[in-house]
């Protein structure tokens, strides 16, 4: 077990709202290993976001709830973590970066006091130790003018700043790994570009294991050593990105693939769109979460939750034609219109 | 491609301003400028993308041409006619003409009403309609155009999905059948698999009614794959115009490189050389001297700093606004 820093099996996590079950995380497993990036795709609704905040256990503590399988952290349960071990894990295992930089610091403090407390509680450094180690992240991190930004409020600087600032305090706690969450998608892209490099740099030096959850196939090719594509809470393909990209087996990953625009097609081309949209999370259940959308649909799929299989090595899938998807070219997928 | 094209909407230095007071006493008020001194021809028939990070005021562009808000200075004629000095019945004619579809499927559609009422409600302020029956067909006929099931005529907004929305608003700017639709970042509210049913839907129409668009957008892949031709905006100014095609295999400004440089690769075996800009679009508040880009360009030149290059003919409707190619000035 301890080969992997971070290891997740067959999570669960509902939500007990007023109108039903929502099943947000449905049965995901995925393990991320020191220095790697895994990437989590899927669209909006598909429990990304939740799966990656209940590694953190920052679920709603009256609805939601992991109602099934495991979460391991160099071989230690988190799930059943207590609040002085949970506070260790959050604050130095591990850094969270959210999708929103404008929001995810405290308006009502400057930045340097934000980062020196962090410090302070999770290092148990100096207030002067605190400040200097901060000045000296913001400066890796590309700011410019640090000593003056530390006494600057979250307002008074862009979201590609804030994000940084983020990145910074991220990493001044070195931890082992980070979890990011759609972290460019508040960005404009020269910006997105900076962000990214930035985390390439920082996991290169630190050895920090990523998991980064994103909409944007791109980043996911740029980023991630391996990928795990989600819909409906569940797993349905996942794979190292190479192989993904180039040989992916789901109807679903192909009608994303397919939707995407390319710079390289030419100009109002068709594009292989995905007919339908998701289903409402209360409802799935015992069936193929995708059967409604998808071309190939068979009875079995109406009737059995297909189970995540391995096909060749170190690639999954969750469906019930993994065998009889061989003969169909990417290129092929005519039942998309 | 003829080089006769009939011109529909031709802009010419069109400038808006933006007056800002910080609210503290005694405080002069500052100028942002939004859109500065900008000229475009669009014609029939056409795709146009304007492409642009936020805040380069193509929003701001859009809502000025169908005169949401008004602009500062310059003209916008529409197939002749200048659009800015209409009022009363000419201008609610011409704005059955031009139409215009917005950002956030979400906000931009009255909660109180259902999908048969939003969609028809033009019809009926323009009096296109004359009976209740051919009402009811017409609105029936545009929710089929879109992909929408007839079925849910009575629903509400909220009942329907992100996507399903955006068609809705579709239909009802297709109600006015209008010549010109001005998109603004039509399918950012919405996730892939909705936006690629949407991106086809928009082609299929264009297909269908010959519609022409300007097409708002920040993402270089969706703009790419929608247009004709591309406009790039920066800092409320056009830096660059040319044919789609041409701008993926041939950009000229440094702008223009580097936005495409920082797009995400498309296949995970794709290595990309990355060309940054330093620091960040710099504030459209107070004057600014020379060229929008100077501060960040990798080749700027003093120059730069001091004038304002004009927008430069490289051939074949390709238009950059940059010394580096037209030295010779």
């Amino acid at each position: 077990m301890d080969e992997h820093l971070l290891a997740v099996q067959n999570l669960k996590t509902y939500f007990y709202t007023a109108s039903g079950v929502v099943k947000a995380v449905d049965g995901i497993s995925f393990e991320l290993d020191r220095g790697k990036t895994l990437g989590i795709v899927g669209e909006s609704g598909s429990g990304k976001s939740i799966a990656a905040k209940s590694i953190i256990r920052l679920l709603p503590v009256k609805t939601g709830k992991c109602v099934d399988g495991s979460i391991s952290f160099e071989g230690k349960d988190v799930l059943s973590f207590n609040m002085k071990e949970l506070n260790r894990f959050r604050g130095s295992d591990l850094s969270f970066i959210f999708q929103d930089p404008m929001t995810s610091l405290d308006p009502v403090f400057t930045v340097g006091e934000q980062m020196v407390e962090m410090l302070k509680v999770h290092h148990a450094m100096s207030s002067a130790d605190a400040w200097n180690t901060s000045v000296e992240s913001l400066k890796k991190v590309g700011i410019p003018d640090p000593e003056k930004r530390m006494n600057s409020y979250p307002y008074e600087l862009s979201g590609g700043m804030c994000q940084r600032v983020i990145i910074a305090m991220a990493v001044s706690c070195r931890p082992k790994l980070v979890i990011a969450d759609e972290p460019t998608t508040a960005l404009d892209v020269t910006v997105q570009a900076q962000v990214l490099d930035l985390l390439k740099d920082l996991q290169k030096n630190y050895n920090t294991a990523l998991l980064l959850i994103t909409h944007n196939l791109g980043v996911v090719w740029e980023m991630c050593d391996k990928v795990m594509v989600m819909y409906a809470g569940r797993t349905v393909e996942y794979a190292d990105v190479k192989t993904l990209y180039s040989d992916p087996k789901h109807p679903y990953t192909w009608g994303l693939l397919g939707s995407m625009p390319k710079l390289t097609d030419t100009s109002k081309a068709v594009l292989a769109a995905i007919p339908g949209t998701p289903p409402d999370l209360r409802l799935t259940g015992k069936c193929c979460n995708f059967y409604n959308r998808c071309p190939y649909a068979e009875e079995i799929c109406r009737k059995e939750i297909p189970l995540l299989e391995e096909v060749t090595t170190g690639h999954f899938i969750a469906c019930h034609r993994q065998n009889r998807t061989n003969h169909l070219e990417k290129g092929m997928v005519t039942g998309y219109e | 491609m003829n080089d006769e094209k009939n011109t529909v909407l031709k802009i010419r230095n069109l400038t808006k301003e933006f007056k800002i007071k910080s609210g503290l006493p005694g405080s002069r008020a500052q100028v942002l400028h939004a859109v500065n001194n900008f000229s475009l021809d669009v014609y029939e028939g056409e795709t146009l993308g304007i492409v642009g990070e936020s805040g380069c005021g193509k929003s701001t562009l859009g809502r000025t041409l169908i005169q949401l808000i008004k602009a500062t200075s310059g003209t916008v004629s529409y197939r002749g006619t200048d659009i800015f000095s209409l009022h009363g019945k000419k201008l609610k004619n011409l704005k059955k003409q031009m139409q215009m579809i917005f950002q956030d499927p979400y906000s931009s559609l009255d909660p109180r009403k259902t999908a048969g009422s939003l969609i028809g409600e033009p019809l009926i302020v323009h009096k296109m309609v004359s009976s209740g029956k051919e009402y009811e067909e017409k609105v029936l006929e545009l929710m089929r155009s879109v992909g929408l099931d007839v079925q849910h005529i009575n629903r509400y907004p909220h009942e329907f999905s992100g996507g399903q929305r955006q068609r809705i608003n579709i239909a009802r700017a297709l109600s006015m059948n209008p010549a010109l639709l001005i998109c603004d970042e039509p399918v950012s509210a919405l996730d892939v698999s909705i936006q690629a049913q949407i991106l086809n839907l928009f082609n299929s129409i264009q297909k269908e009614r010959h519609i022409t668009y300007l097409f708002i957008s920040h993402d270089l892949g969706v703009i790419k794959h929608v247009s004709d031709r591309i406009a790039i905006m920066y800092l409320g100014r056009l830096v660059e115009l040319c044919n789609s095609e041409e701008l993926y295999r041939n950009p000229l400004h440094p702008y223009t490189k580097a936005l495409l440089s920082a797009i995400p690769p498309e296949s995970p075996f794709e290595k990309m050389e990355r060309i940054v800009l330093k620091g960040e679009i710099p504030s459209p508040i107070g004057d600014l001297r020379g060229c929008p880009l100077a501060g960040r360009c990798p080749y700027a030149s003093e120059r730069c700093s001091r004038e304002e290059p004009a927008l430069y003919d490289a051939g074949n409707g390709h238009k950059v606004a940059c010394f580096l190619l037209n030295n010779n000035e």
